[in-house]
């Protein structure tokens, strides 16, 4: 068993389209990333000024004037304003939001509610989201003190520019806000997707009905599960080492700050890595075709979860989450994501730890369905 | 007597409408190169994969060294080493981690592994080809390679399908050769082909196989015993007249007689002078030819008139 743990291993490490894919590639992609978001990215872009335009929509001006005076004042803990206001009708604020000049339009109604109608979901939006949200719940108190006690009115006003901009530095974690390691994250979730190749390429091996080489296994006096099973060890240990290789890059050479805690990295890496191992020994098992139709079917299924999880068009997982949530749990890429996402905002929290459940939950899921299909194809006709 | 190493009786296989192997019988002794022979489609890879219990079949009995043969009777696959037609090796191993990759899922003892590992190598002339690549072997080389990962555990019983296609004629000899070195060894050795002459050169028996039956079984001049042709005087020859070839054939013991490409082919049934028959033929008619031969019949001949006649016209 170890002598073919041992060949299997080797078998990998001499692959070169493996290595090429699943580690050269993304340690090339990620310096690309790093060289393009270059002047984009840096530690300092977390306290960027939110480009907003407000639209006032009050017959009674106060509403309005003390919300402007409120959202003027709103600034960092170093001193940068939060918001660059625009002040406009409805109908250029929403060809300023159209053309991307503004990350969200805020609409003051007449009876002092306030809207907040954004393009897209990110870090920008939630941090305008939390403003609104915290102004409406101060509102209240305001007006009250307002009319009770006019002396205190500037003291509440303080409490609330503090508030908000305590929600917005120092929110769950020290995480990483920048929307840009947002990029360096799903680059290591696909490099641990990628491992799936190496999985697909050790069932093929196997099987008698889908390689030479898996019919001369076949034909040997050790039962194939013994040979899959070393294979399968052996990818999860070249793809785990090629992601910890791709991540050491990423943080010693190019200095991505990837904000969450590394061990939490690493345990998603490694969870990830089995993910990715496993959804190639199911699509391996499952009907007939040799390496090249195999590998056909788990490109497409993975760019279709991809797809589905936002890491190609990014309102999907949105949209995914309101009309059909369950793909979201049940996606692996979809999973993997949130995971490194919520690490990295929240922490090592309710969250973070659900998901890590979930793609141990899948993984053993496709680990048995690929053994029923395994058993089920053993004497099936070649 | 010798111990019978394979028996199937009334073996069947059906893909759909298709009859791959219709009641199928065959019976293999100890030490003899058996020869599967029959033209593609014929069932000798479908035989040879019901043997190894790769596939399931729809009835019938098979037993190797004397067991019923499941894909779980482990210790019946450790007695046995197959030679696929296809070459299946890893290509991110070399030529020497293949053979010992393979070798080991046999032979557990590292030393005895290491010794059987260096005599497949040798046996097989890859010596210097060691630390090769497959990719960087030619194709006569890697069908040696595939041969050594096949028989390097030392296997009792040899299943070779169809080791020679696409081999040059220098490897195919030395293939041919080698597998005639491991019958004298001791080895019991299934040879499937559908070259002819290569089953006639090695096989000690053979059986001529067509959709899925065996229709001849026999030594090779067995075979040629059972059919019509005895031999064949072939002329070449720019140009002949009908009535020449009617002269022909009222000579002694000629049944047919065939013309095309220059080549006159006039065959015998029995007779004892036939060549010098057909030359005083031509002699007395005058007829000018290039050259004139004899030949006896082929196993492409028991094929052509067992198959290619009785079987083949009527299906058309």
């Amino acid at each position: 068993m170890i002598r073919i743990f041992l060949y299997q291993l080797k078998i990998i490490l001499n692959n070169k389209t493996i290595i090429f894919w699943t580690l050269l590639f993304p340690v090339i992609l990620g310096t690309l990333f790093y060289f393009a978001f270059g002047n984009l990215y840096s530690e300092e872009s977390v306290l960027k000024t939110i480009d907003v335009a407000v639209v006032d929509e009050t017959e009674n001006a106060e509403p309005y004037q003390m919300f402007q005076a409120a959202a003027e004042e709103l600034e960092y803990s170093d001193g940068t304003a939060i918001l660059n206001i625009t002040y406009t009708d409805s109908y250029e604020a929403e060809a300023l939001l159209k053309d991307e000049a503004v990350t969200g339009v805020i609409t003051v109604k007449n009876n002092g509610d306030i809207t907040l109608l954004v393009k897209e979901s990110g870090i920008y939006e939630s941090v305008l989201s939390g403003i609104i949200a915290e102004y409406h719940k101060f509102n209240t108190m305001i007006n009250e003190i307002s009319v009770e006690n006019p002396q205190a009115l500037e003291k509440a006003l303080s409490i609330f520019y503090e508030g908000v901009d305590v929600n917005v530095t120092d929110s769950h974690t020290e995480g990483n806000k920048d929307p840009y390691v947002t990029y360096f994250y799903n680059l290591i979730a696909m490099m641990c997707l990628f491992s799936s190749f190496s999985g697909l390429g050790i069932v093929v091996n196997c099987q008698r009905n889908q390689s030479d080489v898996g019919l001369r296994v076949n034909v040997s006096p050790v039962k194939t599960v013994f040979i899959e099973l070393a294979g399968i060890a052996a990818a999860f240990l070249v793809q785990l080492v090629c992601v910890l290789l791709g991540l050491f890059y990423l943080i010693t050479i190019l200095g991505v700050n990837f904000g969450g805690e590394i061990i939490n990295i690493i345990i998603t890496s490694v969870l990830g890595t089995m993910l990715g191992v496993s959804i190639g020994y199911l699509i391996g098992h499952v009907g007939k075709g040799g390496l090249n139709t195999k590998i056909g079917i788990l490109t497409g299924v993975e760019l279709f979860c991809c797809f589905l999880s936002g890491l190609m068009v990014g309102n999907m997982k949105i949209l995914v989450q309101k009309h059909c949530p369950i793909v979201n749990k049940i996606n692996p890429s979809a999973v993997l994501e949130d995971a490194f996402y919520a690490q990295n905002i929240y922490g090592a929290g309710e969250r973070f730890y659900g998901d890590l459940i979930l793609i141990a939950v899948i993984t053993v899921v496709l680990l048995i369905v690929g053994s029923i299909m395994a058993g089920r194809n053993k004497y099936a006709s070649v | 007597m010798a111990e019978t190493v394979i028996k199937v009786k009334n073996l069947v296989k059906q893909y759909k409408e298709l009859t791959a192997l219709d009641n199928f019988d065959l019976e293999i002794k100890e030490g003899e190169v058996f020869g599967l022979l029959g033209p593609n489609g014929s069932g000798k890879t479908t035989t040879i994969n019901c043997l190894l219990s790769l596939i399931t079949y729809d009835n019938g009995e098979i037993q190797i060294f004397g067991k019923n043969m499941s894909g779980n009777r482990y210790d019946i696959k450790a007695k046995i080493g197959v030679v696929m037609q296809n070459v299946a090796v890893f290509q991110e191993l070399t030529v020497y981690e293949n053979i010992n990759f393979f070798c080991g899922l046999y032979i557990k003892d590292k030393k005895l592994r290491k010794q059987y590992v260096e005599d497949a190598i040798k046996f097989t002339g890859l010596e210097d080809f060691k630390k090769f690549y497959p990719k960087k072997l030619s194709g006569g080389l890697l069908r040696r390679l595939n041969i050594a990962c096949g028989i390097a555990h030392k296997p009792k019983l040899i299943i070779l399908d169809e080791p020679t296609v696409a081999v040059d004629p220098q490897s195919r000899n030395k293939i041919l050769e080698g597998i005639q070195e491991l019958n004298r060894q001791g080895a019991t050795v299934i040879y499937t082909s559908h070259y002819m002459e290569e089953v006639e050169q090695i096989c000690t028996r053979i059986a001529i196989m067509d959709k899925g039956k065996c229709i001849a079984l026999g030594t090779s001049e067995e075979l040629k015993r059972k059919i019509k042709n005895t031999e064949n005087v072939i002329i070449d020859i720019k140009k002949i007249y009908d009535e020449h070839i009617k002269g022909l054939k009222k000579l002694s013991h000629c049944y047919d007689i065939q013309y095309s490409g220059d080549k006159l082919t006039i065959k015998f049934s029995g007779g004892k002078h036939n060549l010098i028959n057909v030359m005083n033929y031509i002699a007395e008619n005058n007829i000018s030819y290039d050259r004139i031969y004899s030949e006896l019949p082929t196993l492409n001949d028991v094929f052509l008139e067992i198959t290619g006649k009785e079987l083949r016209d009527r299906e058309g």
